[in-house]
């Protein structure tokens, strides 16, 4: 092995991680290289110095995090309501747009046009009838139905997100409810327990101080 | 592994305890690591709560085919690197200067001071490379498993950790915590 093999295999030799073979091959080039064994001393002083380091110790607080959680579920809520409800509105208000000022949008040739008000008067000359006269484009009572049942959609989509998120709100107070019974429960053992110790301690002294 | 599937699979059919079983089962090491990776031992009890609410919040459906701990690692790997952003647990860098050694008066006071450098100097690290150091040398997670994990080849972790030891070798010297010269 090259001093160059040794150097890349040194971390995986200080961390344990070679194969017996490996390990024998690598400590057989070290037996012979100085530079390489303080390589690897340095390596093994730098994991050990690492093994130094104390273990922290976290603890989750779970009737805190049920209680962030209704509340995140909260926030959630009612920013889909907003949502939901920015959304009604700009679509009736297009909706209002189109039908109030009789609004017609386009795409010709190159162009795009939007035009609002009544179509202008064009002088158009005597023709003899016909005997199917020719459609005029305007809103029918299909389309408004049409566009009602679309809101009416809408809207019901926007009560059922609204239902399902207070079930999930529901659900996660019902968790809060139960975490705080526990931590009560917990609480009022904990306070009986160190009652029973103080009366012992209590008893002892006493005890003791009848003693001569 | 078998015992966090089965806690899952109760977490599923709605039994909150197994959910509650799971945190104290996962919460130290989650702790562990995460005030490794942000150096900041105060904060991880903030970071370690954030990532249990996020796993609660998931749900038991929402943890890949995987194991549950990989799963609770990614969370706890995204969770500091959100809070990195934020700033608010950025490592502290030390001074450049070397410290004066001999100010500690005994043993006792020179250990603690030697834990904090290191301490500081792994919090010096690039993020990528205290991120491999923490997960190899403290979780003994193999550079497969850490791939996995963090979507970086295996190969490219192993140069990674190579590179976390050098660099921590020099910053250490520098701050006067080399190794003693070995007799000639």
């Amino acid at each position: 092995m090259t001093c160059f093999d040794v150097r890349a295999a040194l971390p995986a030799l200080v961390e344990q991680q070679l194969t017996p073979e490996e390990a024998g091959q690598v400590e057989k080039h070290l037996t012979d290289c100085a530079a390489c064994r303080r390589e690897r001393q340095a390596l093994a002083h730098v994991c050990r110095l690492l093994d130094q380091l104390p273990v922290p110790t976290a603890t989750v607080d779970l009737p805190a995090l049920y209680r962030r959680a209704a509340e995140r579920e909260e926030r959630r809520a009612l920013r889909w309501r907003r949502l939901a409800v920015a959304g009604v509105t700009a679509a009736a208000a297009c909706l209002l747009l189109t039908l109030g000022l009789r609004l017609e949008v386009r795409v010709e040739a190159h162009q795009a046009v939007v035009r609002w008000g009544m179509p202008p008067d064009v002088a158009v000359p005597p023709s003899p009838p016909s005997p199917s006269p020719a459609a005029v484009p305007s809103v029918n009572a299909e389309d408004v139905a049409l566009l009602r049942s679309l809101v009416h959609a809408l809207a019901e989509d926007v009560a059922t997100r609204d239902r399902r998120q207070h079930e999930a709100l529901a659900r996660v107070e019902g968790d809060v409810l139960d975490a705080r019974r526990q931590a009560d429960r917990r609480f009022n053992t904990n306070e009986r327990t160190v009652a029973a110790v103080v009366t012992l301690i209590q008893t002892a002294v006493a005890q003791r101080g009848e003693k001569p | 592994m078998g015992h966090d599937t089965e806690l899952i699979e109760r977490w599923r059919r709605g039994d909150r305890t197994a959910f509650e079983e799971l945190v104290r089962r996962w919460q130290r090491p989650v702790g562990c690591f995460l005030a490794r990776l942000t150096g900041h031992a105060d904060a991880a009890g903030d970071l370690c709560q954030e990532v249990f609410l996020r796993a609660y919040r998931a749900g038991p459906g929402k943890h890949e085919n995987g194991s549950f701990s990989a799963w609770l690692y990614r969370i706890a790997l995204n969770a500091a690197r959100d809070a990195a952003r934020r700033a608010k647990y950025a490592p502290r860098p030390l001074a450049r200067e070397v410290p004066d050694r001999a100010a500690p008066a005994d043993a006792e006071a020179a250990q603690r001071e030697s834990v904090r450098l290191v301490a500081t100097a792994v919090a010096e690290l690039p993020e990528p490379l205290r991120v491999v150091l923490v997960l190899h040398h403290y979780e003994h997670m193999n550079f497969e498993a850490i791939s996995r994990l963090t979507g970086t080849p295996a190969s490219t972790l192993k140069s990674r950790f190579a590179t976390a030891l050098g660099k921590l070798r020099d910053r250490l010297q520098q701050l006067g915590l080399g190794p003693e010269e070995s007799p000639p």
